[in-house]
């Protein structure tokens, strides 16, 4: 716009910039209401000792944050979160490409595959924990009897502090990778055929090369949205703690959203609960934005 | 550079037929447009060459070779497509170089980092980037070597798309609709460009096109295909002047020919062949002028003959002594041997 009409500009005219907040309010509402407001009130409350139901509160400064960090719970806490993801992430992303990549390749039940692979994404992860339990029993569990089958000795999935996080994360893999699987298709769906037959008359004609020089680099986009999503998404894990080992056994499976969880809501520590959110959400923010950041150098949308 | 010849080749797509035993041959050095409307199975046959598509029946040989069964990357030819179909992830140097790394380089050699440790790979490289320099030089995007096709424009991008298909001196290019996506006037500057290059390279071409303009400025011979089956194969020239069948009459010229239905047959008239007379003229049709367009250097005459769904049009050069007027009532005749005459199949009758 070179020449602006000061009635075109709706802050000169109060009109048109009262219809222009009534129309920006309703997001504005929403974004304070259920966003903006939440978060604050959760960074306030990590500065006050309020336990959930108390008639007071004190403002002690960063005395939660303090402690925090002094626990080693909560280093065990962290540091096993972090082990989860470092499992998840990659094994659900590449399980998701490779399960994408197949059934895209598929001449027939394409229908059927994606179904079943997505199946896990709809059910809810508490009812399938509880199945997942039945199956992982060390003794009358399906996956020990099969190993038997083959002469491997299962031992208990569950109980065993070295084996119990993976064993979590087996499961964070089976259910996060049928979302990745449907974001990667619709990935691959958007490439343009036109790259694979140019690919092939300039001789990257076998599986490897279309993949290296066509499909791989073409689903930067996807493979950076899937990546950032499985990243927040296995950040969560809380579910399957939950149920299936209530972060034990000695806090092997202890995880940041159980802790915030057993503080807040079974120790009614509210105000510690916060500080722990407070961090949580701080990691969260700070992963993406470095995913983001990172990925974008090597992504090329377009 | 090499000849091409197809011989009754035959594709089917289910039940739809694209292809209705093609026959055609291309010499050495040849620019030969396959021209047609969309869906008449141009780009198909194109494709049958590259190798992207197999034919059902019937045979492709490049040079000496019979390729029907090879597969698209050892046919030795390169296609430039309406796309330009460029890898957005690389840039242009590595975009024009990726058909001569994949044949001078082995899977190992070409592995990122590790590959440079390899013997071979720094002399592989070189002789790379030497020929794509080579062909940027040829093509004017030296500058642009290091830039990525998101930063280029239309034109660049099609020039990059050249340049990937001349680096390494293929048997033939295959051009599908390369200036469609282009704007009118980088389109006709492309096309005089194009034919130049196919002139300095000697190369074979083989471009298809729905755009008679086109087909017309750039080709040595112009193949018009029509419906799947080839209607004829001429120099531009010919085709506009001599044309074989009734539908290539049509096909070609802009404005479209005058058909005038006479006896159990057609008679044709080029709108430039088309006098316009004073009513009741002897041998000339009556009617009445519907729309005068000036085109600045001619005039282009909208005449309404009773009993004809279509105006007949006259071409008239802009100097020409009448001035015509919308409504006014003419005679239009056709110059003495400008008639092309066809009988009612279509097919030419010569006298």
């Amino acid at each position: 716009m070179t020449d602006v009409h000061p009635a075109d500009n709706p802050s000169e005219n109060p009109g048109e910039r009262r219809a222009a907040y009534a129309l920006i309010s309703p997001a504005w509402v929403a974004f304070v209401v259920l966003l903006a407001g939440p978060s604050l009130a959760v960074v306030v409350l990590s500065l006050t000792d309020w336990q959930l139901g108390a008639p007071t509160m004190n403002f002690i400064g960063l005395g939660n944050y303090e402690q925090l960090f002094a626990d080693r719970v909560f280093w065990k806490s962290f540091t096993n979160t972090f082990v989860y993801c470092l499992v998840v992430v990659p094994g659900s992303v590449f399980l998701g490409l490779g399960l994408a990549l197949l059934i895209e390749g598929a001449t027939f039940g394409r229908a059927f595959y994606r179904a079943a692979y997505f199946l896990p994404v709809t059910s809810t992860l508490i009812a399938m924990a509880v199945v997942w339990e039945f199956l992982l029993h060390p003794s009358v569990g399906l996956v020990n009897i099969v190993l038997e089958q083959v002469g491997i000795t299962g031992g208990d999935w569950l109980k065993n502090p070295n084996r119990a996080l993976f064993t979590l994360a087996g499961i964070g893999i089976w259910q996060s990778a049928g979302l990745n699987m449907v974001l990667f298709m619709a990935g691959l769906k958007a490439i343009p055929p036109d790259l694979y037959e140019a690919a092939e008359i300039d001789g990257a004609s076998s599986v490897w090369e279309r993949f290296r020089c066509v499909t791989w680099p073409m689903l930067g986009p996807a493979t950076l949205f899937v990546t950032v999503v499985s990243g927040i998404r296995s950040f969560q894990v809380f579910d399957t703690v939950e149920v299936l080992t209530k972060g034990g056994p000695n806090k092997a499976t202890e995880v940041l959203l159980y802790t915030m969880y057993t503080e807040a809501f079974n120790f009614f520590r509210t105000g510690y609960g916060a500080a722990i959110t407070v961090v949580f959400l701080v990691v969260v923010l700070a992963l993406t934005l470095l995913q983001v950041k990172a990925g974008e150098k090597r992504t090329h949308y377009g | 550079m090499a000849a091409i010849s197809f011989e009754n080749v035959r594709k089917s797509f289910g039940a739809v037929e694209v292809l209705k035993d093609v026959s055609l041959k291309i010499a050495d050095g040849e620019f030969l447009t396959l021209l047609g409307p969309s869906g008449c199975g141009k780009s198909t046959l194109l494709r049958i060459v590259a190798g992207l598509e197999r034919n059902d029946s019937g045979s492709i040989t490049i040079g000496t070779r019979r390729v029907d069964a090879l597969p698209a990357r050892d046919r030795d030819i390169a296609m430039v497509f309406q796309s330009y179909a460029l890898y957005p992830h690389m840039t242009v140097a590595e975009n024009i170089g990726l058909p001569l790394t994949m044949r001078r380089m082995n899977v190992w050699q070409r592995l990122p980092g590790l590959g440079a440790f390899l013997p071979g790979t720094r002399a592989a490289r070189k002789s790379v980037a030497q020929d794509v320099a080579e062909a940027a030089q040829a093509l004017d995007i030296g500058p642009l070597l290091q830039r990525k096709p998101s930063q280029l424009s239309g034109g660049q991008k099609q020039r990059v798309a050249l340049g990937r298909a001349m680096v390494r001196h293929p048997a033939a290019f295959l051009l599908d609709e390369p200036l469609s996506n282009l704007d009118a006037k980088l389109r006709v500057q492309m096309r005089a460009e194009l034919t130049e290059l196919q002139r300095r390279l000697g190369a074979t071409m083989i471009y298809v096109t729905h755009d008679q303009s086109e087909a017309m400025t750039m080709s040595d011979r112009v193949a018009v295909m029509l419906a799947g089956k080839l209607q004829q194969v001429a120099p531009p020239r010919q085709l506009y002047d001599d044309p074989e069948t009734l539908q290539v009459a049509e096909f070609v010229g802009s404005p479209k020919i005058n058909v005038l239905p006479v006896d159990g047959g057609f008679h044709a008239v080029r709108p430039e062949a088309m006098e316009v007379v004073v009513p009741g003229a002897p041998d000339c049709i009556a009617g009445r002028i519907r729309l005068v367009e000036h085109l600045g250097s001619e005039s282009l005459v909208h005449v309404e003959v009773p009993g004809m769904d279509l105006p007949l049009i006259a071409r008239l050069e802009a100097m020409s002594a009448r001035d015509p007027k919308r409504g006014e009532a003419v005679g239009l005749r056709p110059l003495p041997g400008r008639v092309l005459k066809f009988d009612a199949t279509g097919r030419r009758i010569r006298d």
